[in-house]
């Protein structure tokens, strides 16, 4: 389009110019002396060879040349000047070339931010980075704050348990740290685990998580009354596990509320396992029941007193062992000892007696109650109960001598687990 | 006043310091024209012109030829003759170009020296010959090859009224046929169309009339550039060195001028007769297209004219 331009107005200058010469040539003839054209306004000839040779200043060329655009004879004798002086010419090509160079570098730059399209693209980019900058930083801010609660409630939890550490006697201590190594929540924290397994003193503050524990201690204790055997216990067990699942659902990241803010993250699996411990020692409990009214109907109540000094060095013996266990039946243990029953009120000692395991004949046995729980046991079993002295028993026997090594070691009720079955031995 | 005395004065010692051959002169013989050429091509323009550019200005003088003209001026024999050796030869080949054949050109060239001596005596006795104008401004070679084509200018103005030379006859065929032949292009269009004729007829004189006064309003450069190319039919290269610049200069020049006189035109147009912007585009193209067709019914017309002169003449 240009060039079309271009081409027309060179076609309209060219008719211009050869309209000029003509009514040049026919003013020529009208007058006919050319010298009267241009008589006294001729440039002499310094001033027509400075012009030609470029050396004038500016005003003084604009001048001249004004006179070379309307004086033919002039602007003629300035050509063949110019034509044959060999001046060197002004070369305005290199800085028309700079001026080019910075015009494409400015006018580059000015279009780079004056088209609309790449100008609101500029924007948008300009906006997503802005983004995508404040996400990253919102995101490291959660991590730090998620950070910061976490350790704020190891802090707390580590608040929270030190009187009960400072209060608990060693036995007591060890015991529950036992307990809380048995945990079976892989991903429990062992902060959290610590704090619900040990034991509080009796005039820890009401509300909390061991003050629960603590009542459910002593209930337990006072489960020997035959007003509060089974349903209390058992309502204890499903709070105390219904507390723990609670706990296990919630995320360990999260603050918890106060009742739960030390409890234990276990798995559903633990929990699962705890409920089928509760179960075994509420009927446990509920035989020993049975047979202490019986051995108190019979006057016997020494012989379970007596039980318990051997129970307590089983303890000290038995405890390396016991770090290993797991610690869903190592709670129902402790709050279903045989200390608990000869002395209510003696909850330090009822802590030392939960904890008492004895091994024979290559398995290990947890004191429940009154009955003695093969650690291998799992509530999945089906058990097969075993009368001492029947026919059962004495084929039982014959296939698995130790059994009966067992049964007369330990006494009372049993639980062994021989050949991936249960037997119940009463 | 005084401080602009003070500086020719200095720039007269620096003159004669830097000419090689000062012909014995003093630098107070130098200051009349010094001050001349001051007051003729830069105190004009410029009457506050600072001691820089007055400085600038006379150090650009040739000193030593403004020292041999001075030295003429002044009846030294020595430079004479220095003068004569050194610029015979140029002042024969300009008389050889200004001039139709050698003896004229040896007749322009041998009353070239009695026009710088000069035969008539100014009031103060001196002779008023023309070589007291040189200022020193430019060469003295090409001074004198400007005074030689002055010369021959006036000579071919004298013998004009007599002889009309076979060249400009011819120029003056042509243009007179190409009047014609617009006249005929306009009847015969006119024939054709009449109402349309006249309509494209009157928009191409007002296409006319505003071209030729957006060129009058051009800067004085740009306006010479024009009549350079356009009525002179001087090629770029030679157009660029009448105007001191380099070819690609002038063809950039001569493409910012098309472009400048286009949107002039368009906007004389547009404002003085009332035409939209496509109406102007529409007219000038229109106007140019029937001028690429006179161009070309021109160039038929005097192929058939030379034919029929060929074989009228055979």
């Amino acid at each position: 389009m240009n060039q079309f331009n271009e081409k027309e107005i060179d076609l309209l200058l060219r008719r211009h110019a050869r309209r000029g010469a003509m009514n040049s040539v026919d003013a020529t003839g009208a007058s006919g002396d050319g010298a009267a054209q241009s008589a006294g306004a001729h440039l002499d000839a310094d001033e027509l060879n400075s012009y030609a040779e470029n050396a004038l200043p500016q005003a003084a060329r604009a001048r001249y040349a004004s006179h070379l655009v309307e004086c033919d004879e002039c602007r003629k004798v300035v050509t063949e000047l110019s034509l044959s002086a060999n001046v060197p010419l002004k070369d305005e090509s290199a800085a028309d070339l700079k001026t080019i160079g910075r015009r494409s570098w400015g006018e580059w730059l000015a279009s780079l931010f004056a088209s609309p399209a790449l100008r609101f693209g500029t924007l948008a980019l300009l906006l997503v980075g802005i983004a995508g900058l404040a996400l990253i930083v919102m995101r490291q801010q959660k991590h730090e704050e998620s950070g910061l609660v976490a350790r704020n409630n190891g802090r707390a939890s580590t608040v929270e348990e030190q009187p009960s550490l400072n209060h608990a006697n060693s036995s007591v201590a060890d015991t529950a740290k036992t307990a809380t190594t048995d945990s079976s929540s892989a991903n429990a924290s062992t902060s959290s685990a610590r704090v619900v397994s040990e034991p509080t003193p009796q005039n820890a503050p009401a509300g909390t998580l061991d003050d629960t524990r603590q009542q459910s201690s002593v209930s337990s204790t006072k489960a020997q009354s035959p007003a509060q055997v089974g349903g209390v216990t058992g309502d204890l067990s499903q709070s105390v596990n219904g507390q723990r699942g609670a706990n296990a659902e919630r995320p360990e990241n999260q603050p918890a509320a106060p009742p739960q803010a030390s409890a234990p993250a276990t798995t559903a699996g633990a929990t699962a396992q705890a409920n089928e411990a509760d179960e075994l020692r509420a009927r446990t409990a509920e035989e020993q029941r049975r047979q202490d009214e019986r051995a108190y109907g019979r006057g016997n109540s020494a012989g379970a007193a007596g039980a318990a000094a051997p129970s307590s060095r089983a303890v000290a013996q038995t405890e390396p062992q016991d770090r290993a266990q797991s610690g869903a039946l190592a709670r129902p243990r402790r709050r279903g000892s045989g200390e608990d029953r000869e002395s209510p009120d003696a909850t330090t000692k009822n802590n030392v007696d939960i904890g008492e395991i004895r091994r024979v004949a290559g398995h290990q046995f947890r004191r429940q109650g009154s009955a003695w729980v093969d650690t291998a046991y799992r509530s999945s079993m089906s058990t097969t109960n075993v009368s001492r002295g029947s026919d059962r028993y004495r084929s039982l026997v014959a296939d698995a001598p130790e059994i009966r090594t067992i049964a007369d070691q330990l006494g009372g009720e049993i639980i062994i687990v021989s050949n991936g079955r249960a037997y119940k031995i009463h | 006043m005084a401080a602009t005395d003070r500086l020719i004065a200095e720039a007269a010692r620096r003159l004669i310091a830097r000419a090689g051959d000062a012909r014995s002169l003093e630098a107070a013989s130098l200051e009349a024209r010094v001050r001349a050429a001051l007051e003729k091509y830069l105190l004009r323009d410029e009457p506050e012109a600072s001691a820089q550019a007055i400085d600038g200005f006379v150090d650009g003088l040739h000193a030593d030829d403004l020292c041999l003209i001075v030295a003429c001026e002044r009846g030294d024999e020595r430079a004479w003759s220095d003068l004569v050796e050194r610029f015979g030869a140029t002042v024969r080949s300009a008389a050889r170009s200004a001039s139709s054949n050698e003896e004229a050109a040896e007749d322009l060239a041998q009353s070239i020296w009695a026009e710088l001596h000069g035969l008539r005596l100014r009031d103060d006795g001196s002779p008023a010959g023309k070589i007291a104008y040189y200022s020193g401004r430019g060469s003295l070679g090409g001074w004198l090859r400007a005074v030689v084509a002055q010369l021959a200018v006036d000579y071919h103005r004298k013998s004009y009224r007599f002889v009309q030379t076979e060249e400009d006859a011819d120029f003056d065929r042509m243009a007179r046929a190409s009047h014609d032949e617009d006249e005929t292009l306009g009847t015969a269009s006119a024939g054709l169309d009449p109402e349309r004729a006249l309509a494209d007829k009157t928009a191409a004189q007002s296409v006319e009339t505003a071209l030729a006064r957006v060129v009058g309003e051009l800067d004085a450069e740009d306006r010479l550039l024009v009549k350079l190319y356009y009525f002179d039919g001087l090629r770029l290269r030679e157009a660029g060195a009448v105007l001191g610049v380099h070819e690609a200069t002038a063809s950039r020049r001569l493409a910012r001028v098309q472009n400048e006189i286009r949107e002039r035109v368009e906007a004389v147009l547009m404002r003085e007769h009332g035409w939209t912007r496509d109406e102007t585009k529409r007219s000038l193209a229109e106007t140019a297209a029937h001028l690429e067709t006179d161009l070309e019914l021109m160039l038929t017309t005097e192929n058939a004219g030379k034919e029929n002169r060929t074989h009228g003449g055979d």
